[in-house]
C-alpha cells in the first residue's frame, strides 16, 4: 500500500503578506490584484477575514463592508509567493523526491520509499508541518493516504497547521460524510447533476450504482467512482523538470465584468502571448492543441480545446485559435471575468514540410516572435507590446508572464 | 511587539568547503564587534517582515544574539524593538 501526502498552504498568499507585515498579524488581511484599483476583488484572505465571511472572488467593497473598514488589503506580489512556495518544496524535498505540484499552494507527496528511513506517513507530516512552521513562518494542512485523492480530502478535512489521516478502516466515517462538490473534478455542473438524482456527499457517490453515473456523467462518472471508493491509483508524478511538463498556460482574473467579444480578446491575445514565449523559451517546439477556459462573474468555469491545422509557438496562431473556441464554447448568459490560455501536445524537432505559400511567412513571424522575445529578455516583458493591448491602460502595465504563473498539472 | 531591521555590515569568510561564516560585525557606530563562536545556523522567519532568511546565532563578547542573513538582497541586519 503506498503512503501519500497532500500537503496545502493555508491562506497561502495572504499568509506571506502577514509574514512580510508582521504589524497585519491580528487583523483582517486580503489580497487583491490592485490595491488602487478600488474595485478589485479577493483573491486569497486570512483566517480573520475568512471569520468575517470574506470569499475568494468578491468585490474589494463587499469585503471592506463586511469587516466593518478594518480590512487591510495588499497587491498580490506573485514573486513573493513563488519564492515561498519554492522554499517550502525544498522543505518536502528532504523527505522524498516523488513531489506533484498542484498550483503554487499545493503538492502531493509519495512517501512509501522514505517511510523506513523517516518513520510513518503521519510522523513525515507532523515533522513536515512542524518545519515549514518553523523555518518559513507559514503554515501547512497535510492529508494523509493511500492515494491522492483522499490525501487531498485530508488536507482539507482540519485547516489551518494540521495533519489529518485517511486510511482503509476510515474513510468511510470520514471522508464518505463530505459533500460530494469536495471531491477531486465535482464542479458546479457535476454537482447539480448529482443532487438531481439524490447524491450529495461522497459516501453516496461511493455507493451508487456505477452504470447510473456512467450514465449522467459519461467517463468521469466511473473516475468518480473510483475516487469514492479510494480506488485511485494514479501515481505521484514530479513535475519539477521540463521533461514532465504536459502543457504551458497562463490565465487571470480581471478586475471589471467583460461584456463584448472585444474585450475577451484582448485578454485571450495578453495571454496567448506569454503561453507562446514561455513555449518558445522552454524548447518544448510547437504545441497541437490550445485550450481555452472561461470564468463567468458567478466564478462558473467552462472550458473546450482544439486541435490546430498545423503545430505552432505563434501568439497570433494560439490567438486565433481561442478566439474561435470562445465563440464556441461562450453563450454570454453572464459577463466574463476571467480566462485561462493553454496549449499542450508538443511536437519537437523536424516537422512535416508544407507545401503552403505561407510557408515563409510563418518563417517571418518566426523570427519576428523571437526578436520580440529577445527585446523582451533584454528590456524587460512591458517593453514591446501590441497595439490591441495598449489600447488598456490596465492591461499594458501588467507583467503577465512574470506574475501569472500557472504549474503544469499532472493529474 | 513590534520590531525594526537594522541593517549592519558584515565580514564574513568564504570557506573552502563552499558557504560563508560571519566573522565581524560593523555596527551603526562604525565599531566593529568579532564574532567569538556560531552557535546555531537555521532557517527561522524575521520577525521584521523580511521572508526566507538565514539566522545565525552568535556568540559577541560572551553574549549570545541573533544576526539575520537576507539571501535575496544580500544584506545582514539585527532585530530591535520598537
Amino acid at each position: 500500500m503506498r503512503t501519500i501526502l497532500h500537503s496545502d498552504l493555508n491562506n497561502f498568499y495572504a499568509s506571506v503578506e502577514v509574514l512580510k507585515h508582521p504589524e497585519c498579524k491580528d487583523m483582517p488581511v486580503v489580497v487583491c490584484g490592485s490595491v488602487e484599483d478600488r474595485h478589485g476583488i479577493v483573491l486569497a484572505k486570512n483566517q480573520l477575514a475568512k471569520s468575517f465571511g470574506v470569499k475568494t472572488g468578491e468585490v474589494l467593497w463587499q469585503a471592506k463592508n463586511k469587516c466593518k473598514g478594518n480590512l487591510i488589503t495588499f497587491t498580490a506580489d506573485f514573486e513573493s509567493y513563488l519564492r515561498v512556495s519554492e522554499a517550502v518544496r525544498k522543505i518536502y524535498a528532504r523527505f522524498t523526491d516523488h513531489i506533484e505540484s498542484f498550483g503554487i499552494d499545493e503538492c502531493w507527496l509519495d512517501v512509501t520509499d522514505s517511510l523506513n528511513i523517516f518513520g510513518t506517513g503521519e510522523e513525515i507530516a507532523e515533522k513536515i508541518r512542524q518545519t515549514v512552521k518553523e523555518e518559513i513562518g507559514v503554515t501547512v494542512s497535510i492529508g494523509v493516504s493511500y492515494n491522492k485523492v483522499f490525501a487531498k480530502l485530508g488536507s482539507d478535512m482540519k485547516k489551518p497547521d494540521a495533519v489529518t489521516v485517511v486510511t482503509p478502516q476510515n474513510y468511510k466515517s470520514t471522508v464518505w460524510t463530505l459533500p460530494a462538490e469536495d471531491l477531486l473534478y465535482v464542479g458546479k455542473a457535476t454537482k447539480r447533476k448529482l443532487n438531481m438524482i439524490g447524491i450529495h456527499t461522497i459516501g453516496d457517490i461511493a455507493t451508487a450504482d456505477e452504470k447510473i453515473l456512467n450514465k449522467l456523467l459519461g467517463v468521469w462518472g466511473n473516475t468518480l467512482y473510483k475516487f469514492a471508493n479510494g480506488m485511485d491509483d494514479s501515481p505521484v508524478i514530479s513535475n519539477k523538470g521540463e521533461d514532465s511538463v504536459k502543457s504551458i498556460g497562463n490565465s487571470l482574473t480581471d478586475y471589471k465584468d467583460n461584456y463584448t467579444f472585444e474585450e475577451v480578446k484582448t485578454l485571450i491575445l495578453l495571454l496567448s502571448e506569454s503561453v507562446a514565449s514561455r513555449l518558445r523559451e522552454s524548447g518544448l517546439g510547437k504545441a497541437k492543441t490550445v485550450k481555452l477556459t472561461v470564468t463567468d462573474n458567478s466564478l462558473l468555469t467552462y472550458g473546450k480545446q482544439t486541435k490546430l491545422e498545423k503545430p505552432t509557438r505563434s501568439a497570433v496562431d494560439i490567438a486565433n485559435c481561442a478566439y474561435n473556441l470562445f465563440e464556441t464554447l461562450y453563450k454570454w448568459e453572464r459577463p466574463v471575468r476571467g480566462i485561462g490560455v493553454s496549449v499542450c501536445d508538443f511536437i519537437l524537432g523536424a516537422e512535416q514540410l508544407s507545401f503552403s505559400f505561407d510557408a515563409e511567412k510563418e518563417e517571418k513571424i518566426d523570427k519576428l516572435d523571437l526578436a520580440v522575445d529577445k527585446i523582451r529578455k533584454k528590456y524587460g516583458n512591458k517593453s514591446v507590446q501590441r497595439a490591441r493591448i495598449l489600447q488598456d491602460k490596465k492591461w499594458s502595465s501588467a507583467d503577465i508572464k512574470e506574475e501569472h504563473v500557472i504549474h503544469p498539472k499532472n493529474y | 511587539m513590534a520590531y525594526e531591521k537594522i541593517q549592519i555590515a558584515m565580514t564574513v569568510q568564504f570557506l573552502k568547503e563552499g558557504g560563508i561564516k560571519p566573522l565581524l560585525i560593523g555596527w551603526l557606530d562604525g565599531e566593529e564587534y568579532p564574532i567569538d563562536k556560531i552557535l546555531a545556523r537555521e532557517n527561522k522567519p524575521s520577525k521584521t517582515g523580511v521572508i526566507l532568511v538565514e539566522r545565525f546565532t552568535v556568540s559577541i563578547d560572551g553574549q549570545i544574539r541573533y544576526v539575520y542573513y537576507d539571501k535575496e538582497k544580500e544584506v545582514w541586519f539585527v532585530e530591535r524593538k520598537v
